[in-house]
């Protein structure tokens, strides 16, 4: 029998664990990757907030959250070689009475490679499942909820909206280079088709998918050593030390717990 | 790519047909000064009697870059009276430049269009532009270039049939005509000078007022 025992209902749960979530800080990561046929290199921040906490005791013994939300900022940059909308314009001869025949040589347009600059904010709403990991470190008996495999993230939506902002980028870097006018949208077509959905979803998953692997959150903090105060004037106060720590996820009639078991001399 | 013919890029051609015999000199310049500077190179025509046809021959002369200075290729011609000398810069990394000559009965400038030359520009860009003639004279018009819609094949179709075909505007005295004209984009257009003071072919956005310095009075 634990010299102590405390225990978070669900209800309780709901506010801890949301607000453990809350002060995580903003996540943040740079690199390159695949954009379709392109190389795109990339910076990301992003904070996770809310969820509904389930507290499932074993098995499979998780805290599972749903519904929580990654909000992240996406700024990343493109290279596009446009040399294949290279084109040649026909030698055009006209005849003009007090001149004669005059023809143009065949002039051939070719296009530069452009830099495509996406700023891009969004939102993924993911569910995860976290196991207890309880640990004395630095004189801290500390619970933490640590994420259990890697959470499936679904960026469809997130990719479609990614590809509608890639697509503006892509339309107003092309206004700029000489000479694209007549194959404009043709240019933007080709290069959004390019990319596709599976482009950017190729781009996004493994941006997000490090802020939520790996996860980890603080749920309780306990000095091992602590004082307790006297329990009647004139009495001394003590100190107590917790010589060991359980947290476990427990069935119970009316609401599952969270339950922290404590040993102390 | 600026429709300006003082400054041809390789879009742009310019066109002079030589009427008479004799030797002419000329000069390739990225700026459309009409006094040459001191260094510049110096290209010629030879003009001999006799024409080549009802038509004239065409000769075609590429311009480039070459140790930093404009060069002209084959820098030096020898045509038949009646024929007409075509310039182009040989690809898009040729500055801007015009072409400048004198003979002794014949002078001739891509920035002062005087007579039976052409100039030809193609329009890229979808848009309205009105050119005026940047040597103060009124000749002027507007040229409507429109975007196709590169999904629709077939406006494609007729876009890529329209890349065939050339619009004329002709100049004579102070009248262009037509004063108005619809293009597509990527079509060409040629002005066709017949006889003009020298007038230049210029986008009306890329005038810029330049405060002129007094004019030294000659002494004596």
């Amino acid at each position: 029998m634990p010299d102590i025992i405390a225990a978070l209902d669900e209800t309780a749960a709901n506010v801890v664990v949301p607000r453990a979530v809350n002060t995580l800080p903003p996540l943040s990561g740079s690199g390159s990757g695949s954009l379709g046929p392109f190389t795109a290199s990339w910076s990301a921040s992003a904070t996770l907030s809310n969820g509904s906490v389930d507290l499932i005791p074993p098995p499979p013994d998780v805290i599972r959250i749903t519904n929580c939300r990654l909000d992240y900022s996406l700024s990343f940059s493109f290279s596009i070689d446009l040399s294949f909308l290279n084109f040649c314009l026909p030698r055009i001869c006209i005849t003009i009475p007090f001149i004669g025949r005059v023809c143009t040589p065949r002039i051939c347009i070719t296009f530069p490679t452009i830099t495509v600059p996406v700023s891009h904010s969004s939102f993924v709403v993911f569910t995860a499942d976290f196991r207890l990991n309880v640990h004395l470190t630095g004189g801290n008996w500390l619970v933490d909820a640590v994420v259990v495999g890697v959470p499936s993230l679904q960026i469809s939506a997130a990719a479609a909206a990614l590809l509608v902002a890639i697509g503006a980028a892509i339309s107003a870097a092309l206004l700029l280079v000489p000479g694209i006018g007549p194959i404009l949208a043709l240019a933007a077509a080709a290069i959004i088709a390019a990319i596709g959905i599976a482009g950017v979803t190729g781009l996004l998953g493994p941006i997000l998918t490090p802020f939520v692997s790996g996860l980890t959150f603080n749920l309780i903090t306990q000095p091992q050593v602590f004082e307790v105060l006297p329990a009647a004037p004139g009495e001394a106060a003590v100190n107590v030390t917790l010589d060991s720590l359980a947290a476990t996820l427990v069935a119970s009639p009316g609401e599952d717990e969270l339950r922290v078991d404590a040993d102390i001399s | 790519m600026d429709l300006d013919s003082r400054s041809l890029a390789y879009v742009d051609c310019f066109a002079q047909r030589f009427p008479s015999p004799g030797s002419i000199s000329y000069h390739l310049s990225s700026t459309p000064l009409p006094c040459p500077l001191p260094d510049a190179d110096v290209f010629t025509i030879e003009v001999r009697e006799g024409d080549s046809g009802p038509e004239g021959q065409q000769h075609d002369v590429r311009v480039s870059v070459d140790g930093g200075r404009l060069v002209a290729d084959p820098p030096q011609l020898t045509i038949r009276q009646e024929d007409v000398v075509l310039w182009n810069a040989q690809d898009a990394s040729t500055p801007g430049f015009a072409v400048q000559g004198d003979g002794e009965e014949f002078s001739f400038s891509s920035a002062a269009l005087r007579s039976q030359c052409v100039y030809s520009h193609v329009f890229l860009t979808a848009g309205d532009v009105r050119w005026v003639d940047a040597n103060g004279g009124p000749t002027s018009g507007t040229i409507r270039v429109r975007s196709i819609d590169s999904s629709n094949p077939e406006e494609c179709r007729r876009w890529t049939e329209s890349l065939e075909r050339a619009s004329v505007i002709t100049v004579e005295g102070e009248t262009a005509t037509p004063d108005r004209l619809e293009v597509l984009a990527g079509q060409t257009v040629f002005w066709a000078i017949a006889n003009t003071t020298g007038i230049t072919v210029t986008d009306e956005r890329i005038m810029v007022p330049i405060q002129r310095p007094p004019v030294a009075e000659p002494e004596g």
